[in-house]
């Protein structure tokens, strides 16, 4: 983190290796986290492209109150938010491929598989939160902050998201 | 709570080929990336070659002065001291365009002038003869002598002129 803060600090000066490193630190975080808004990999990586520019560009703004990934994060959603407001993205649906191996393979990929179809169905909002409360592991505060919601909204659009997947857990397993 | 790496998998990763691709993309849209890099490069590259070439100037300056000094310390001694009167004539000459300017100014001092411009016309045109006979490089004493006198009248007339006030300096 403090290493963090001293690229932060080179890369407002200019110094490329400092661009660099905050680059291979962040991309993929950033990319797996976009990921799960489009099955277009070429979509994902434009939004992390636009996101890295934004930040780079304007990084002598980012004042170190948040986390640098969290103000990455930020850009990145609203990039992807954009280009959601002007089409309609193609909704998560596993490869033919995936879903063979979903089929005969190991639970764990299958409660993977099965979890990404679900919160596919979430609006972007709740599988924001859904993700990066529980599986990025930032804050309510952090959430808010990165979503420009309420902390109040943060928790409960979490709440709805974990009550939505568990009633469609519940559905899979009556089956 | 969900590690990421049981939620995330290995398709949610971009590749090797992937994250140079957005790296490359990022780096010719960020001026502090792509493009200041390579002109501040062309700059450090530019103040180099203008200091090798400062440096290769200045040397071949000081090679050409030795190379003339050298050739000039090899000339034998009468040869030399010809050049010297010679270059303190030039010297005069080059100041003597500020009589006429004078001249003009007083008509009678005028004459006077002109006399003594006639006197250093006549030892020129006296010296260059003779140094055409001598080309040079003749060292006769008795050429040598009448060239040291010529050039020893016109420096007179010269200073004549400068203690007279004709010579602006």
């Amino acid at each position: 983190m403090q290493e963090e803060t001293v690229w932060i600090t080179k890369a407002k000066e200019g110094n490329q290796h400092a661009f660099r490193e905050l680059y291979a630190t962040h991309a993929d975080p950033l990319y797996r986290f976009l990921r799960q808004f489009s099955s277009d990999s070429d979509q994902v990586e434009e939004w992390v492209q636009r996101a890295f520019i934004k930040a780079f560009l304007h990084i002598g703004s980012f004042e170190g109150k948040s986390r640098f990934s969290s103000w990455l994060f930020r850009l990145g959603l609203n990039e992807m938010k954009m280009d959601v407001r002007r089409t309609q993205i193609v909704a998560f649906t596993p490869t033919e491929e995936e879903q063979e191996e979903s089929d005969h393979g190991a639970e764990r990929f299958e409660w993977k598989q099965l979890m990404k179809m679900w919160m596919d169905e979430l609006d972007e909002t709740k599988r924001g939160v859904f993700i990066l409360y529980e599986v990025e592991g930032y804050s309510h505060a952090e959430i808010a902050s990165l979503l420009g919601i309420a902390e109040s909204s943060s928790r409960t659009l979490l709440m709805r998201a974990k009550r939505y997947l568990q009633d469609r857990w519940n559905k899979e397993n009556l089956r | 709570m969900i590690r990421p790496d049981e939620f995330y998998s290995a398709d949610d990763m971009p590749d090797e080929n992937s994250r140079t691709k957005m790296w490359r993309f990022i780096e010719s849209r960020v001026p502090l990336l792509g493009s200041r890099s390579s002109s501040s490069r062309d700059y450090r590259i530019f103040l180099y070659g203008m200091a090798a070439s400062i440096v290769l100037m200045l040397a071949l300056v000081g090679a050409w002065t030795l190379a003339m000094q050298a050739l000039e310390n090899a000339q034998p001694e009468p040869i030399r001291l010809e050049r010297a009167y010679v270059s303190a004539i030039q010297e005069f000459e080059r100041v003597v365009p500020s009589v006429a300017a004078k001249a003009d100014a007083k008509p009678r001092a005028a004459d006077e002038l002109k006399q003594r411009q006639e006197q250093l016309r006549l030892i020129n045109a006296a010296v260059t003869d003779l140094r055409r006979e001598t080309n040079g490089r003749d060292l006769s004493p008795l050429k040598r002598e009448r060239l040291r006198q010529l050039y020893s009248q016109e420096l007179k007339i010269l200073q004549q002129m400068i203690e007279a006030g004709d010579i602006e300096l």
